[in-house]
């Protein structure tokens, strides 16, 4: 949280190169979790489906309490560190524009309500899985913009 | 601080809130809230065919919770510093800093001895306690 207190953290000659690198990595992580769930967990409701409760048409077993609470357990943390460090990052090479705290704040909800509407899938109704896809998609697009302006604004300065 | 930043605390939160929940219902599925149980999930149970953790399971287990301890616990504690009591909540950073440590550790105590399964739940409910303490302090200086 260091950064927040640079002034000119754009042309600060250590912490540019740094926030560079950072969004470059989160670029690459929010690219290769689309490639991941894709083939694992599944990204649309269909495929979604056939995970948590299982296909007999497909053959695939539902997944167990225990593996279902892990990967949601792993899924929080990973996502709240992205969206929080993507977000205090916009929100600060943006000179906290409106633009950018409304990207940020849709970035934040969605994340909240993707990962929220899992569990109440499981556990509640299976409805909620087209709620975590929107959200999903939502997050992953809004962390996507972000990253990307934030990118040409540091490589502009 | 900027009312950008305070908003974004309080999302913090509510992802800790939810990795907190997450948290309590693994430990509730996988182990149980019972003394009996954590020994039983941890040391094994014949009549109840469950079989003792190993060494390097528990390592397993330990090795990416210490990193996320670690940072979850600096990251929470540090908001704590730009609210008007953070000189008098230091001793509810370091608290969590112990009881996190007692949490992650105790398993490895148990192979010591079975009484020590204690201090998984101590360590455990604990950690909670004093999370909500620092969320409560930072909602109040929101207010501020």
């Amino acid at each position: 949280m260091r950064f927040t207190l640079i002034k000119d953290i754009k042309n600060d000659s250590l912490m540019s190169p740094l926030i560079k690198g950072f969004l470059i990595f989160a670029l690459l992580y929010l690219i290769a979790d689309l490639f991941v769930k894709q083939h694992g967990f599944g990204l649309f409701s269909h495929a979604i489906n056939a995970t948590l409760f299982g296909d007999e048409e497909l053959y695939i077993d539902a997944i167990s309490e225990a593996s279902f609470l892990e990967f949601w357990h792993t899924e929080i943390f990973m996502s709240m560190m992205l969206v929080f460090t993507l977000g205090t990052i916009s929100i600060r090479l943006s000179e906290a524009s409106r633009v950018s705290i409304l990207l940020v704040n849709t970035l934040f909800i969605a994340a909240f309500a993707a990962l929220a509407s899992l569990a109440l899938a499981f556990y509640l109704d299976p409805v909620f899985v087209e709620l975590y896809v929107a959200g999903y998609f939502v997050w992953h697009l809004c962390a996507l913009i972000l990253l990307l302006h934030s990118l040409v604004s540091i490589y502009r300065a | 601080m900027h009312r950008a930043y305070r908003v974004l605390i309080i999302y913090f939160m509510l992802f800790s809130l939810l990795l907190l929940l997450s948290g309590a219902m693994i430990f509730e599925h996988k182990i149980g809230f019972g003394i009996a149980e954590v020994q039983s999930y941890y040391l094994g149970d014949a009549e109840r065919f469950i079989a003792p953790k190993s060494f390097n399971g528990m390592l397993k287990t330990l090795l990416p919770h210490l990193f996320v301890f670690g940072l979850l616990w600096f990251v929470a504690s540090h908001f704590l510093r730009f609210t008007a009591h953070y000189k008098r909540a230091v001793w509810i950073a370091l608290s969590l800093f112990w009881l996190l440590a007692i949490e992650a550790l105790s398993p490895f105590f148990m192979l010591v001895h079975e009484a020590f399964a204690f201090l998984k739940l101590f360590g455990f409910f604990g950690s909670y306690v004093a999370f909500l303490a620092i969320f409560y302090l930072l909602l109040c200086a929101q207010k501020e």
